[in-house]
């Protein structure tokens, strides 16, 4: 008897609780989407570079520059960031460009040329860099003679991934 | 006599079931939240989270509930690499801030002092994604309040 009763009641206790918790709750969808995100930049404006001296014997001395940094975003999978300039160096002369690369990318010392760009950064994948040190290289060969102040405008490229 | 026990028990179960059923209930004014679109970012930075207010909610209390509080949850856990955070306001109890949710219930609102009165609260969230999280394409979470002893 007690048993049956006992049933009876826990059916309904439970009728009740679930009628209780479902009184005191509301729910609300919230939707979310993720774009595809491919962000990069390179803080200085102007570097210059001067050759001015060599060992005897040798090429001139090439000088380096590493005071530009870059950062980069990206959500994709291998992207790459690529560089060239509008016009090519002089004979004998070459401007050299390497950024060093976030986590699980791979970075290339490049020279740069006109048409195709170089790339230089590859393989970047769901990661964020910042303050990445832009080191350019400036060479030439003694062949290459005396040049006057000269600039080259580096565009740099960032082709998204997949 | 067995069916006199059996009606007062039931009646008595019933009586005290409604107190519970009315006792306290919680509202969205919206059942939806909103569209929350991460679509840009500062290079070398995550992409940037995007925060919406989304509505209102409203509950309703009486005197003798005893000390309240509103928790919420998700119906799932968010992707690897992003978080949904909660912000209510009340005009009553103590306020615990932004909440990142989870299937877990985390507390919203505790101290919620007996009273029967209806107020009315704001709700915001924030969606937030690291680069790590990748590219998503649309996808859904309910959220539940609930407002209880």
């Amino acid at each position: 008897m007690i048993a049956k009763y006992a049933g009876r009641t826990a059916a309904v206790l439970s009728l009740v609780a679930g009628l209780a918790a479902a009184a005191g709750a509301q729910t609300q969808t919230v939707n979310f989407e993720v774009k595809p995100i491919n962000q990069f930049s390179i803080t200085s404006t102007a570097v210059t570079l001067t050759i001015t001296t060599a060992t005897a014997g040798s090429d001139p001395t090439p000088v380096t520059d590493a005071t530009s940094v870059w950062a980069v975003t990206t959500n994709q999978t291998n992207a790459k960031i690529s560089a060239n300039i509008p016009t090519d160096m002089p004979a004998g002369v070459t401007l050299g460009v390497q950024l060093a690369a976030p986590a699980g990318a791979t970075s290339t010392a490049k020279n740069l040329a006109s048409g195709a760009a170089q790339d230089l950064v590859t393989g970047l994948t769901k990661v964020k860099g910042n303050a990445l040190t832009v080191t350019y290289t400036l060479s030439a060969t003694a062949a290459a003679g005396v040049i006057a102040a000269d600039s080259r405008v580096v565009t740099y490229t960032m082709t998204p991934g997949t | 006599m067995k069916s006199v026990m059996r009606c007062l028990l039931t009646t008595a179960l019933l009586l005290f079931g409604s107190r519970a059923v009315v006792a306290q209930t919680i509202t969205f004014t919206n059942g939806s939240g909103g569209t929350f679109t991460i679509a840009s970012a500062v290079a070398g930075s995550n992409p940037t989270t995007v925060s919406n207010g989304a509505g209102n909610f409203t509950t309703s209390t009486k005197k003798g509930d005893g000390i309240l509080r509103i928790r919420a949850q998700l119906d799932q856990a968010m992707p690897a690499n992003t978080t949904l955070t909660l912000t209510l306001t009340y005009p009553a109890g103590t306020n615990q801030g932004a909440q990142v949710l989870g299937i877990a219930p985390v507390d919203m609102i505790v101290s919620i002092p007996s009273a029967s009165t209806t107020r009315t609260g704001t709700v915001s969230y924030s969606f937030a994604a690291t680069a790590s999280a990748g590219v998503l394409a649309p996808f859904q979470r309910t959220v539940t309040l609930t407002i209880v002893p």
